[in-house]
């Protein structure tokens, strides 16, 4: 008896008829390859779009964005970006907002002091009385109220920034997960910043989080990505520019402003030296505006990092620490160790710890 | 008795593509990368490692 092996075979309606495959030629698959992609262009032109926007600024950008709009006009008119559209609203996906900023409004004056009940601030001074109109012309002079903090309500610290903040909010958190009359909160959201609120809009999540419930204290760190050209209403506003600068300058005091308003102290932790100089400068950059501003605000305290994190102002890898050298910075020059985070966070808390009387 | 296994996936892909014209082709295709893109993540924005 013979054992024969029975071919696979495909079931009638599903096998291809004899030569509709070769008839299309060689550069059939291509052709329709092609056309595919010409299609998948049009059904997803509001995504190349959103991508396109979300590169560095730049003339890359700029050439990308022009390109992406010749497939979002046709896929406006004959109105084949619906689809994607609908099933991103089936399944929830966030809408990213637009490229350019709109300017939130002017978050409204720190609730002033009354003058019949004088308080003590953080070094027993009375208090003096002030409002501030806007974000960009704040003078605010206001020494805030401060309540004591206990176990049962224990002060409230939210832990904000970008990747900078992981290890360094850890620290904090770790830090501070000794005292119950400290409940602190981090959130960090890696390649954020103050500069492409297209991608993250923190402005909109601090407003979100004060109005979510009572805040005492804020500790905040942007900055790390924020180097970059910006996209104003006028158009793109490379870094550095005097433009960028005041425009930078006033997203800052904006979120000062609102974090006092919203009640809450803010602890703004400036920029470590970075192992590239030039990365360094840029950081020293927007740390002449964060303690600049913190200077106008009684109610914000600014964390000099650089002066924490370096040796004699320069770059240094590790730092003794009492015990030897130990390292204070991650392999990419950018990122803290978590001796590194420690480091900078202790002073933080001392910072939080002396302005609310916090003793050990 | 034979045991002849279904044809997989692929090979049904397979089969229709070879039994459709390039329009629909073309269509399914266009559907499928929308579909990935769709379901696909947003990715991370390489800010901080540009090179400074």
């Amino acid at each position: 008896m013979a054992l024969t092996t029975p071919t696979p075979t495909l079931p009638p309606d599903e096998a291809p008829p004899d030569g509709a495959a070769r008839s299309r030629g060689v550069w059939g698959p291509f052709v329709v390859a092609a056309a595919a992609l010409v299609l998948a262009a049009l059904l997803n032109a509001d995504e190349l779009q959103r991508t396109a926007e979300r590169q560095p600024v730049g003339w890359e950008r700029d050439v990308l964005i022009d390109l992406a709009a010749v497939p979002q006009e046709v896929a406006d008119a004959s109105r084949l970006n619906r689809p994607r559209r609908w099933a991103e609203a089936l399944l929830g996906t966030p809408d990213p907002g637009g490229s350019v900023l709109e300017r939130p409004a002017p978050p409204p004056a720190r609730p002033p002091v009354s003058s019949d009940d004088p308080v003590t601030g953080p070094t027993g001074s009375s208090t003096s009385t002030s409002t501030s109109t806007s974000a960009s012309t704040s003078t605010s002079t206001t020494v805030p109220e401060r309540r004591t903090p206990t176990a049962s309500a224990p002060l409230q610290v939210a832990v904000l920034g970008d990747s900078m903040m992981q290890v360094l909010g850890q620290s904090i958190v770790n830090g501070a997960a000794g005292d119950d009359r400290v409940e602190t909160t981090l959130e960090y959201r890696v390649s954020t910043g103050l500069t492409r609120p297209d991608y993250f809009d923190w402005p909109g999540r601090i407003t979100e989080l004060l109005s979510s419930g009572p805040l005492d204290a804020v500790v905040v760190m942007f900055g790390a990505n924020d180097a970059q050209g910006m996209v104003l209403p006028a158009g793109s506003e490379p870094f550095g520019t005097q433009a960028w600068l005041d425009e930078y300058r006033w997203r800052v005091a904006w979120v000062m402003d609102a974090l006092a308003a919203g009640g809450a102290d803010a602890y703004w932790v400036g920029q470590p030296v970075m192992r590239s100089d030039s990365f360094s400068a840029r950081m020293a950059a927007l740390n002449e505006i964060y303690a600049s501003e913190a200077a106008r605000r009684e109610h914000v305290t600014y964390v000099d990092a650089w002066s924490v994190l370096s040796a004699d102002g320069a770059y240094a890898s590790h730092l003794d620490d009492g015990s030897g050298p130990t390292s204070v910075r991650q392999s990419d020059g950018i990122h803290l160790s978590r001796a590194g985070g420690d480091r900078l966070a202790a002073v933080v808390l001392d910072e939080i710890r002396a302005d609310w009387r916090l003793d050990r | 008795m034979q045991l002849v296994r279904a044809p997989a996936v692929a090979e049904r892909v397979q089969a229709w593509a070879a039994r459709t014209g390039p329009v629909p082709q073309a269509v399914g295709l266009a559907g499928a990368l929308t579909v990935v893109d769709v379901l696909g993540p947003a990715g991370v924005a390489p800010f901080i490692y540009f090179g400074f």
